[in-house]
């Protein structure tokens, strides 16, 4: 079980996620927002975004497999930087049970990699 | 789901049309710049200078001109960079150049049946001095992958038909080449990019060359000698290669430019040595003459040949007995050139390189020479072009020798798109 993450971590981890996207794809970190789209608005890749979880794991004390965050971007698809700050506050708020509940909702349904 | 789409509405071609070149190698960053330099009698190899080549007994190779080292820094965007070797590069450079080339308007085509077949002997897992940067390591299972060659084309240019790599050592651009040739004639495909890419020329492949006895050591910029009593060996090269394959109705109705046709091919396996071949050359010239049955033509059709011509003692003594075995007196009308004399051997591109200088003579009437031939051998005795280009008019048909490590062979037959001058 995580924690509940502030507002004002929240606005961290945007900013985190906005310089490490101006950085790696070279845009100016001023065209980037909420609403950019990482793939169609700036030509990265869906990679990224397991990057950015590797990227800021330490940092926000993130406890969760890669795997259960790819589970849970196969239900919730993320396309803009808004999208996957909301999801890595949720994956720090409830680390490991963040598919099980959904997958409880979902009985029978399964889906490899 | 489609399977293959469209294989059912579309009648199988007649002939597969060669209408798109492009070319990275020691002679230059383009086709053009190669082939102008090629029938010049150039010569791309000069002292190593991409790393200290001091440890090594062989230390002069052909490296690719400086503006592709300035090219790929300056147009790659640095997360690309990361996820490419030099080898992807090096293809995405020579595809893009045959695309344009070819002129066929990606817009207006069936994506779905545009494809990619690229050979490589496998550099692109040995690359050292593909220094990664920061960053990169993470990525080194999509980086070094070697069907990460084709998979960058068709991402670029969203070709959504066959995508893929074939590997067979020095024959690998030639196998593609004759892959790209089936798509096409079996309609599953209209537009195939072909080629081959390597990235060879460091210490570690040169010292097991060396090892190998296969390289020549007399560190002197024409070390590399085809068909010369004195040759020793050859000398490695990087390079790229792409041609655009279209069935010849595809290219007729948009009235492309067609340099030459795809006739046929023989590939063979010798099954005799690992790395030696066959006594002889009886394997060579069964895929000489395998690639000439296929092709549909009498061997007297063939006018010229663009030997595999390694330099080694062995290759060159036993290519030129295989052209006999195959063509009986028509051997001494070949004229057989051996353009590795002016690149090194770029391995996986080389038999790429070697249908694109095909189609460039069919459709010019001019033969590039070998070059550095000085002394004749008693034992190869035909004509090598030596060191002056020649032109030739009603060229007809000519034929691709590419003999790998291995054992594979492959020998492809091209036929002229019209009458040359």
């Amino acid at each position: 079980m995580g924690r509940k993450v502030t507002a004002e971590e929240r606005r961290k981890i945007f900013e985190d996620i906005r310089q490490f996207l101006a950085d790696e794809l070279e845009v100016n970190i001023e065209e980037i927002t909420e609403e950019t789209d990482v793939v169609n608005d700036l030509g990265g890749d869906s990679v990224i975004f397991l990057e950015i979880v590797e990227e800021l794991r330490e940092k926000y004390g993130i406890q969760v497999e890669v795997r259960t965050i790819g589970q849970y971007m196969l239900r919730k698809a993320i396309t803009n930087i808004g999208q996957a700050v909301d999801a890595l506050c949720e994956v720090i708020e409830k680390g490991e049970e963040l598919v099980m509940a959904e997958q409880e909702g979902n009985a029978g349904e399964s889906r490899s990699s | 789901m489609r399977v293959n789409p469209g294989v059912r509405e579309h009648r199988r071609p007649a002939s597969v049309a060669v209408t798109g070149l492009g070319m990275v190698t020691p002679l230059g960053m383009s086709a053009p710049e190669t082939w102008r330099a090629m029938l010049e009698g150039r010569s791309g190899i000069r002292r190593i200078t991409k790393f200290d080549p001091a440890c090594c007994l062989t230390q002069y190779g052909g490296e690719l001109p400086a503006a592709f080292y300035e090219w790929e820094r300056t147009t790659f965007p640095k997360r690309l960079y990361k996820q490419t070797v030099r080898t992807s590069r090096l293809v995405l450079k020579a595809a893009e150049e045959a695309i344009q080339d070819s002129g066929v308007d990606l817009e207006a085509v069936d994506l779905e049946r545009c494809g990619v077949v690229i050979g490589t002997s496998g550099s692109s897992i040995r690359s050292p001095h593909d220094a990664p940067e920061p960053g990169a390591e993470k990525f080194k299972i999509i980086r070094e992958m070697i069907n990460a060659l084709p998979a960058w084309v068709s991402l670029q240019r969203k070709f959504q038909g066959p995508s893929y790599t074939v590997s067979a050592a020095c024959a690998s651009g030639s196998y593609a080449v004759a892959h790209g040739f089936d798509l096409i004639r079996s309609a599953i495909a209209d537009v195939v990019v072909v080629g081959g890419a390597d990235t060879l020329l460091t210490e570690n492949t040169i010292q097991r060359g060396n090892f190998l006895q296969v390289l020549s050591r007399e560190n002197h910029p024409e070390a590399m000698r085809p068909f010369d009593l004195r040759r020793t060996g050859f000398l490695l090269a990087d390079g790229g290669c792409c041609l655009v394959l279209e069935s010849s109705e595809h290219a007729k109705a948009r009235g492309a430019r067609i340099y030459a046709y795809l006739a046929g091919y023989g590939t063979v396996s010798e099954a005799y040595n690992i790395f030696m071949p066959a006594p002889h050359g009886e394997a060579m010239a069964r895929a000489m003459q395998a690639a000439v049955a296929h092709a549909g033509l009498p061997k007297e059709a063939i006018g010229l040949i663009c030997a595999n011509g390694t330099a080694t003692i062995v290759n060159d003594y036993y290519e030129t007995q295989a052209i006999k075995q195959a063509f009986g007196a028509h051997a001494y009308r070949l004229l057989v050139p051996a353009v590795k004399s002016m690149i090194g051997h770029t391995v996986g591109a080389s038999g790429a390189i070697a249908v694109s200088v095909a189609a460039l003579a069919l459709h010019s009437g001019c033969v590039p020479p070998t070059i550095n031939y000085r002394t004749p051998d008693p034992d190869c005795d035909l004509n090598y072009v030596p060191n002056h280009m020649v032109t030739v008019s009603g060229l007809k048909a000519a034929l691709v020798n590419a003999f790998g490590f291995g054992g594979h062979n492959c020998s492809l037959v091209l036929t002229a798109a019209e009458p040359n001058p």
